[in-house]
């Protein structure tokens, strides 16, 4: 009697042990999951392949996600069997019914990615598999308002471009820095994200999207670059496997972008006129922006700057304005020369209590 | 979001940057007879008070501070939707005097929802300090709207508000609206929604405003517009924008 007693206890614990999430045993519940996080990749994977003018198979399948060809052909036989794929001898690819499904799941993924690196700060190396791992920001729901959210933006942080709800796709940007005619001055506008190694590479040289460029001919089939303007500092050699991972597009030398710097470079004392604001800068943050005063043609003053050079307070529309470096980065400037007598003018400060009013960036009405 | 309209008394609504003095104009104009609570369905606090001017009540109600009507946080969603859906009798909008340009930003975009908008600039003895001098005038002749002087300490200014507001609530002075616009590509398809619009609510004021704010993807109006809640504002006969899909106003944005 006891005996059977016992088995149903040790029954009971093992599918509690098997059904839990955490713990070492959840294992049921947690390769549901995974699986699930698989089969999302697997059509993404797909169709990401499609619109690069390749062909998906059950290597690129299995290479892209880390795992055997046997798990890559089990995954994609699944789908297959839920009418979203097609496998024969030329390779894998979408039904209509799948292809609608991996749009949806493109654009939901590329979003994530943005609010990722955007939003929540995160280095571009992560995000991907964050937004893998179906971690969602708490206060977007739909995938519509997290697009509203971001600004609708047109592409993730890697510069790929993110997919209209309908589907359609703008053409992505950029040619590789191994095709473009050297020397010469270029943006990056787009950048490889798979496999996980490259990008991990490309990352590290500071290669990525709105860094600008200076880019010769080395030795041995490498490119040398100096970056202009974001990057990490000085000179490096580039190899052909990332010469041929960077996207980018051409930088005319005259062009006001090639003389544009970012507010967060001009000194104490110096003035600048507003050009515009990077890509990476849109909703919420962008509009706010906007709201104090810093639009085309706007005349924003450097006053001073904290110790270590971050936050910086900017007189503009004049009111005095604190900025991050990282939110003054993104709003591009032209400097204008200092007062001809070599002097510089600051505004005087009331004595009173009620002497410069200094706002920061939006906190009295933004989130 | 709805004020009980006592009866007799009119609705004015408190709109400023913050950091504008807007508290002590509430405050010197309602003196003991205000209170607070929140915003319905929000944490934001809310204050009322009244005033009376010329044997008439005003019920004045606070609005948070804002640098503008359109960048989507509570604070502006709350502001943008009480003047707009609310349809106070008159806007009163306070400025910084001695940060003029800044603040102006909020007045053209309220401008181009009311037409019962008063411009209070406020801070006028830190101006003086400060060597500014603003010439009523020619602001009231520019904007087009009543233009009001005012320093809260001292009082200054406070009557002329009033009998602003009096003039503006009971009809007698309007302001005059803006429209944006736009040019080229946008000046376009402004022009096309704005058509669409008119064809499914004639009548609607701001109608342009209306258009860039679809074009825009904004989704309050967006549902105020497919509800019929903006219809709701034309006054005259509108039917449900059943043939108005909201993809047009996405491919607009393409």
């Amino acid at each position: 009697m006891f005996a059977y007693i016992f088995i149903a206890a040790l029954v009971a614990a093992c599918l509690q042990l098997m059904f839990m999430d955490s713990g070492p045993m959840g294992l049921l519940f947690r390769s549901a999951r995974r699986s699930n996080r698989m089969l999302e990749a697997t059509l993404r994977h797909v169709l990401d392949c499609q619109w690069k003018g390749r062909t998906a198979s059950v290597e690129s399948l299995a290479g892209c996600l880390s795992i055997d060809s046997g798990e890559a052909l089990e995954t994609a036989g699944r789908l297959a069997s839920e009418g979203l794929l097609s496998i024969d001898g030329r390779g894998i690819g979408l039904t209509e019914k799948g292809r609608l499904e991996a749009v949806e799941m493109v654009r939901k993924h590329r979003l994530l990615e943005r609010y990722f690196a955007y939003g929540a700060g995160l280095d571009i190396t992560d995000v991907h598999r964050r937004a893998q791992a179906g971690d969602s920001p708490a206060h977007a729901g739909s995938t519509e308002e997290l697009e509203e959210f971001l600004g609708y933006p047109e592409v993730d942080p890697h510069g790929e471009p993110i997919p209209a709800s309908d589907g359609e796709l703008p053409a992505p940007r950029g040619r590789a820095l191994s095709d473009c005619p050297l020397p010469g001055v270029f943006e990056i506008v787009r950048v490889e994200d798979e496999p996980d190694s490259l990008l991990r590479r490309i990352a590290a040289l500071g290669l990525l999207p709105g860094v600008r460029l200076e880019a010769l001919q080395g030795d041995g089939g490498t490119i040398r670059i100096r970056p202009v303007r974001g990057g990490t500092a000085g000179e490096s050699k580039v190899d052909p496997l990332v010469a041929s991972s960077v996207f980018v597009e051409p930088v005319p030398k005259d062009s006001t972008k090639a003389r544009a710097t970012g507010l967060d470079e001009v000194h104490p004392g110096q003035k600048a006129v507003i050009m515009g604001f990077e890509e990476a800068l849109r909703g919420f943050p962008r509009r706010r922006l906007l709201d104090l005063g810093f639009t085309e043609g706007g005349l924003v003053e450097c006053e001073y700057r904290a110790t270590l050079g971050d936050p910086a307070a900017y007189r503009i529309l004049g009111a005095l304005i604190a900025l991050r470096s990282e939110e003054a980065s993104k709003i591009l400037v032209m400097e204008q020369a200092r007062n001809g007598n070599g002097s510089v003018t600051t505004s005087p400060s009331a004595p009173a209590p009620s002497g410069d009013r200094t706002d920061s960036n939006g906190k009295g009405g933004g989130r | 979001m709805n004020c009980s309209r006592s009866s007799g008394a009119f609705l004015v609504a408190l709109a400023g940057n913050p950091n504008t003095g807007k508290s002590s104009i509430f405050n010197a104009l309602t003196g003991l007879r205000q209170h607070t609570g929140n915003w319905p369905g929000k944490t934001v606090t809310r204050a009322e008070g009244y005033f009376s001017f010329k044997d008439r009540q005003f019920h004045l109600v606070d609005l948070p501070g804002t640098y503008s009507l359109l960048a989507g946080s509570r604070d502006e969603e709350i502001a943008r939707d009480f003047i707009l859906f609310g349809r106070p009798d008159c806007t009163v909008v306070v400025t910084d005097g001695t940060v003029l340009e800044r603040n102006l930003n909020l007045v053209l975009q309220i401008l181009e929802i009311s037409d019962r908008v008063v411009v209070c600039v406020n801070c006028m003895d830190e101006a003086e300090r400060k060597g500014i001098s603003i010439d009523r005038k020619v602001l009231e002749r520019r904007l087009g709207a009543p233009v009001v002087l005012t320093s809260a300490p001292s009082g200054m200014g406070l009557d002329e508000l009033k009998a602003a507001v009096f003039d503006t609530a009971s009809g007698r002075r309007l302001s005059r609206m803006r429209v944006f616009r736009g040019s080229g590509e946008l000046g376009a398809a402004l022009d096309e929604l704005e058509e669409a619009i008119e064809s499914v609510m004639p009548g609607l004021p701001s109608r342009r405003w209306v258009a860039a704010r679809l074009l825009e993807g904004d989704r309050r109006i967006r549902n105020a517009f497919l509800s019929g809640e903006l219809a709701g504002l034309a006054g005259k006969q509108a039917q449900a924008p059943e043939s108005f899909s909201s993809k047009m106003a996405l491919d607009g944005r393409q």
